[in-house]
């Protein structure tokens, strides 16, 4: 064989990896642009060109009205402070979840992560339970009120912060702040000028996911806030579905998408400084000293901040005209229980965990996909700005309104050549598309850290492409896969932004019937959706423990 | 100067430092010298105030530290990789001790310049640690350590993570900028050239205590026992009939006991000693060759590039007095 014959069969194989690799990428492109870009083209230019003509008009006139300027500047201000109070609570969670070592400390730390992986409805139906006149906190008079849905917000993204940080506190060498504290520094000195610093990475990345989240929050906003208080998300709800009003969803829609874009590119350019920047150490915890009481005790506050709503939700759902018992979780079972409910909801939980699952299949094998092609480093620059704008575009369901995303399938998807209105494929699709970005982000971080030359070695042990990727890149993978996998089935779970529009009536997820009960009056209906709550919490929680037990550093990160 | 006394550190239920007493006088260069967990690292940090005293004292100029926290102490602490801070530019990092004492800007400039002269890299200030070479790191480090003219410098394995040549020639260079700068330092490693290059005292620790400690050369000509001896490169140890033998050759009074470094034995056509050679290795300035030695065994020599020895040579072989000692 000669020379020329071996450089061509070399080109004939790199050929055919890039083949292998650009069908890899093409499937969930496909997925995405049928179920995502084309129900939110679809929705918005119902919005924009409602006679089938631009109507510039339209811009200006939603985002002059008053409303739209209140929804807006709630949506900002709460989605700030938010955060900034997420971020104050959280950081010295994270000190003492990540670098003291105590007895219990496994158990608080996945405590502080359940709120996140807790239906956005069960956190609605906590707060108020907890804050509605009749709770144990109703003398305050909150109920209503904006301020339980700040601290809703931080009770939910607090985990957020405790394990962004945390995760990247944990990996600092803390020879480095004895270093400061040897030349002089003092604690507060070292804190500010040493640690501060290293930490600014994940503190920023954190700080904007939390701001996203928050601002795209809706399940939240629409339990507690009612007509009242509305942010961006919530507003676009109310404009599709009591006035029909998709003009002003439509702008609202692309407005909430053009801040969302601005606030993943900050967070992806963090999150390259930051891997760049982590070398880890081991495990640098530390047992408590005495000046770490005060941190210690601010922790225990906040611990008990977030274990309050829920100890509350247990004992309300227990809670029956006749004293104590299991009166409302009987009821779940009963189809006739409630005139709110078409179906029991033991049958709905079993429609939830159908879903899920296909939903969890579809977002696992679509999100493996994606996390191959995205983690390749290619050489050439060109290359190298299309898997940068691949791995962004696979995030945008993140920030898109699932509202939006949930009415656009209704719009699009309703005539041939794909009608679905009908089919139960819809539910679990929106679900995985709003749990891909998950598991993109657990996957690519794994992915990325495999050191290429393993593959190279593999490949000149006489491996194929795809023998050499079997043999180095699965092990590593097998975990995180779990993780993901659980991750997303936790998050289907627990969707409702777009199963609030797409669920048939016959067939409703819990979250939905937890919606319906809140918001039909009645003592029975309210035990019932407590009762509800607690069992998708237990649903969720089970999931996300089993997750935590894989040990995964990455879950979900961004 | 500083005075450790009775020291003594637990971790649970193993001592990490047991009772150890040690005295550096001021100006001077003490090498803690020992194996990888032998506790010195532990009581290098005792001493900065980072660990906790289950027992003893730690003085400086007759100051009794005890509740002296760490950042009150006027030390400075260099460790083996550095720990520069990475979101500074070097010379932020070698200022920062003096912005932390509230030095004036000019006068932080001024010092920053003159010190990145001393370690050897005029004209890094405005660099990023990350765009620094191991060596220079170190050199940073040790610049920031300086800075504010620490009374006590503690060292924790500073060139440890640097390759062979690097290593010995910044080595030299730290001992030129101790000695210069007058700085007491304590220096905790478990490279015996490196602690003999640096150090004016050596303290041998094993286990958590302190076996033996004094003058440079006095440890490394006199270890007090047999595990001192291995640890400081003495390769071979015998005794009785051999021992003898040894000694004689060396003229050096008998004794029951010898350790020999390689260095120790020379094939030499004038040696009192014959040998047979076993095996022979090339370097690049002699032969290393296993011998054996009759009426004593086998032996590590060298052989300088003369004549090319086989196995099975029969040679004369001399005991260098400097490199055998009785123990």
């Amino acid at each position: 064989m000669g020379p020329a014959v071996g450089r061509h069969r070399h080109r004939l194989s790199v050929l055919g990896t890039r083949a292998g690799l650009t069908l890899v990428a093409l499937v969930p492109l496909a997925f995405l642009a049928v179920f995502f870009a084309w129900p939110v083209l679809g929705m918005l230019t119902r919005g924009f060109l409602p006679e089938g003509e631009l109507d510039p008009s339209a811009v200006g006139d939603v985002l002059g009205r008053e409303r739209t300027l209140r929804v807006l500047v709630f949506t900002v201000v709460m989605a700030a402070a938010g955060s900034a109070l997420s971020l104050l609570l959280g950081l010295p969670l994270a000190y003492v979840l990540y670098r003291l070592r105590f007895p219990g400390r496994g158990l608080a730390r996945a405590v502080v992560v359940m709120p996140f992986v807790l239906p956005t409805v069960v956190v609605g139906v906590m707060f108020r339970s907890l804050l509605a006149p009749s709770g144990p906190l109703g003398f305050l008079g909150l109920d209503g009120h904006w301020l339980p849905i700040l601290l809703a917000f931080v009770f939910f993204n607090l985990g957020v912060v405790v394990r962004t940080v945390g995760g990247m506190w944990e990996g600092l060498d803390p020879r480095r702040e004895e270093s400061a504290a040897v030349l002089g520094a003092t604690p507060w000195q070292v804190w500010r000028t040493v640690t501060l610093p290293a930490l600014a990475p994940a503190i920023v990345s954190a700080g904007t996911l939390v701001f996203l989240f928050c601002s795209t929050a809706f399940g939240v906003v629409l339990t507690l806030g009612g007509l009242r208080y509305g942010t961006i998300e919530s507003e676009i709800y109310l404009l599709t579905t009591a006035f029909l009003d998709l003009r002003g969803a439509a702008v609202l829609s692309v407005l909430q998408l053009l801040a969302v874009v601005a606030m993943l590119a900050v967070a992806s350019r963090t999150r390259a400084r930051r891997e760049q920047a982590l070398r880890r150490v081991g495990d640098a915890a530390r047992h408590p000293r005495r000046g770490d009481i005060p941190v210690l005790v601010v922790s225990g506050l906040v611990l008990a901040f977030v274990l309050a709503p829920v100890a509350n939700l247990v004992w309300r759902s227990l809670a029956t005209p006749s004293g104590l018992g299991l009166g409302n979780y009987r009821a779940l079972t009963d189809p006739g229980a409630t005139p709110a409910l078409r179906v029991s909801v033991t049958e709905a939980v079993g429609n939830s965990l159908r879903t899920a699952v296909d939903a969890t299949l579809l977002a696992v094998v679509l999100g493996v996909c994606v996390a191959v092609v995205v983690s390749r480093r290619p050489r050439r620059p060109w290359a190298r700005r299309l898997v940068s704008g691949l791995d962004g575009a696979f995030m945008l369901p993140l920030g898109i309104s699932a509202v939006t995303v949930g009415f656009g399938f209704l719009i699009t998807l309703d005539r041939p050549p794909l009608d679905l209105r009908t089919s139960p494929v819809l539910v679990p699709i929106a679900q995985a598309i709003v749990a891909l970005p998950l598991v993109v982000r657990t996957l690519t971080p794994v992915l990325r850290s495999v050191d290429p030359r393993l593959r190279q070695a593999a490949a000149a042990l006489g491996a194929n492409p795809l023998r050499a990727a079997w043999t180095v890149e699965a092990p590593v993978v097998r975990r995180p896969l779990l993780a993901a996998t659980g991750f997303a089935f936790a998050v289907s779970l627990g969707e409702f932004g777009a199963t609030a529009f797409l669920a048939r009536p016959d067939r409703p997820t819990v979250p939905v019937i937890i919606y319906q009960l809140v918001s039909r009056p009645g003592a029975e209906n309210l035990g019932m959706a407590l009762a509800a709550s607690v069992v998708l919490s237990v649903l969720t929680v089970t999931v996300m423990a089993l997750v935590e037990r894989l040990r995964v550093g990455s879950v979900g990160t961004f | 100067m500083l005075l450790v006394k009775d020291l003594t550190v637990r971790f649970g239920e193993t001592v990490a430092v047991d009772d150890v007493t040690l005295e550096l006088p001021r100006g001077q260069v003490l090498a803690v010298l020992g194996p990888s967990g032998c506790g010195k690292s532990t009581l290098l940090r005792a001493i900065a105030g980072l660990e906790h005293l289950d027992d003893g004292t730690v003085s400086v100029d007759g100051q009794d530290l005890a509740g002296v926290p760490t950042h009150k102490r006027g030390f400075a602490l260099m460790f083996q990789d550095g720990q520069l801070f990475q979101h500074l530019s070097v010379g932020d990092n070698i200022a920062y001790p003096l912005r932390l004492r509230g030095v004036p800007a000019a006068r932080r400039r001024a010092r920053v310049t003159e010190l990145l002269e001393l370690v050897g890299l005029p004209g890094y200030a405005d660099r990023r640690p990350a765009t620094l070479s191991g060596g220079e790191q170190q050199r940073v480090a040790l610049a920031r350590s300086l800075a504010a003219e620490p009374r006590l410098l503690l060292l924790d394995e500073p060139l440890s993570a640097l390759d062979r040549s690097l290593r010995e020639r910044l080595a030299a260079d730290l001992r030129e900028i101790l000695v210069a700068t007058g700085t007491t330092a304590l220096f905790v490693t478990h490279d015996h050239d490196e602690a003999f290059t640096i150090a004016d005292q050596v303290a041998v620790m094993f286990r958590g205590r302190v076996v033996q400690q004094g003058p440079t050369l006095e440890v490394w000509r006199s270890p007090v026992d047999e595990e001192v001896a291995r640890f400081l490169g003495y390769r071979r140890v015998f005794t009785g009939d051999a021992a003898r033998v040894l000694l004689r050759a060396a003229g050096l009074p008998e004794a029951d006991r010898v350790a020999l470094r390689r260095s120790g034995v020379w094939v030499d056509s004038d040696g009192p000693l014959w040998a047979t050679v076993r095996h022979t290795v090339a370097v690049a300035d002699a032969q290393r060759v296993t011998l054996e030695v009759d009426g004593v065994g086998e032996l590590d020599g060298l052989a300088n590039q003369s004549r090319h020895l086989d196995p099975g040579d029969r040679v004369r072989v001399m005991v260098d007095r400097y490199n055998i000692v009785a123990l």
